[in-house]
């Protein structure tokens, strides 16, 4: 009787074992695969993610003036091909685990990003824009020359070269 | 060192030539350009750059520098993204949204491993496109200015 009490009364002043989850944050171990994020900075629009994306939840919607992409939370694996295939960085795998959500917000849980397209300074065409960020980080950011030609479409960069070279060879 | 295709100015006709014989040797797909600058026509290819910025965003891995110093696409990997279209500063590549692949010069790779020189240079008819190192262009080009200074030195001016 006395050993069952001094049992009961050790694990009470122990505490619970189990945590207390919604009342209460829980730490995740290093590298779990939560939630994934978007971050439209920094996205180029080359689809390597519709690409590599194991249970197709990734979609790019291209329109007249703008793209769209959509990571449906609801279909993703957490299978991290994205985060590792993407060029830029602009999909980020978050240790967010809080996975359970009401049937009425199914069609909600949703990363969804709307990227206009800029238009050519000279012929008023429509590009893809060239993020700044990706400009700094990829391209190292130290020649100018890809930031002053990102907003001109490629025929109008084309031509524009062909001039300056007649230019510096007719010397 | 690297060799580039060169242009020589006031000499092309805009005879197509290059145009054509680039089409023969890519499955009929002509990876050149003519651009009209008012009365004069600037054959345009790849320029192949040492520092390719299309080689450093491809998101696959696809557009490498080879050994023979040219930017080349492989096709098997390229996913027809368009990012390289987007960073060339001389909008060189060519995409095609349906089979999703990305065209670009290649330096006619599978001819100068064979000891050629690439279709364009060999088929241009005056001569307007010359294939060389960029050291003997260099080279080339200080000795005719040499030899101008020589001759003003000369005449006694």
């Amino acid at each position: 009787m006395l050993t069952t009490l001094k049992t009961v009364l050790a694990n009470i002043a122990k505490g619970p074992a189990t945590s207390q989850y919604p009342f209460k944050e829980e730490k995740v171990p290093a590298g779990f695969r939560g939630k994934v994020t978007y971050d439209p900075t920094k996205c180029i629009g080359c689809k390597t993610c519709v690409h590599v994306c194991a249970g197709k939840a990734i979609k790019i919607n291209e329109k007249e003036d703008s793209f769209d992409f959509t990571i449906w939370d609801g279909t993703c694996t957490r299978c991290q091909m994205c985060e590792n295939f993407c060029p830029t960085g602009a999909i980020k795998v978050t240790d967010n685990y809080h996975n359970a959500y009401l049937a009425e917000d199914a069609y909600k849980r949703a990363c969804y990003g709307n990227i206009p397209y800029i238009h050519c300074s000279e012929c008023n065409k429509t590009i893809k824009p060239l993020p700044e960020v990706v400009a700094q980080e990829k391209l190292k950011g130290e020649n100018s020359a890809y930031i002053e030609r990102s907003v001109i479409c490629p025929d109008c960069r084309r031509k524009m070269m062909a001039k300056d070279l007649m230019k510096g060879l007719a010397r | 060192m690297s060799k580039r295709v060169y242009f020589l100015p006031n000499i092309c006709a805009g005879c197509e030539e290059c145009l054509e014989a680039c089409a023969r040797e890519h499955q009929g797909d002509s990876l050149d350009y003519i651009e009209m600058v008012d009365l004069y026509p600037v054959p345009m290819r790849c320029f192949h750059c040492a520092d390719a910025p299309c080689a450093q965003i491809c998101p696959s891995k696809a557009i490498q520098v080879s050994a023979e110093g040219a930017v080349v696409a492989d096709k098997s990997k390229c996913i027809g993204c368009g990012s390289c279209l987007l960073v060339c500063p001389f909008g060189i590549p060519k995409v095609d949204t349906d089979k999703k692949l990305m065209k670009k010069c290649d330096l006619c790779i599978h001819r100068l491993k064979e000891g050629k020189i690439p279709a364009c240079v060999q088929n241009c008819s005056l001569k307007a496109l010359q294939f060389g190192d960029v050291e003997e262009y260099e080279a080339a080009k200080r000795k005719k200015a040499a030899s101008k200074l020589q001759k003003l030195g000369d005449s006694g001016l």
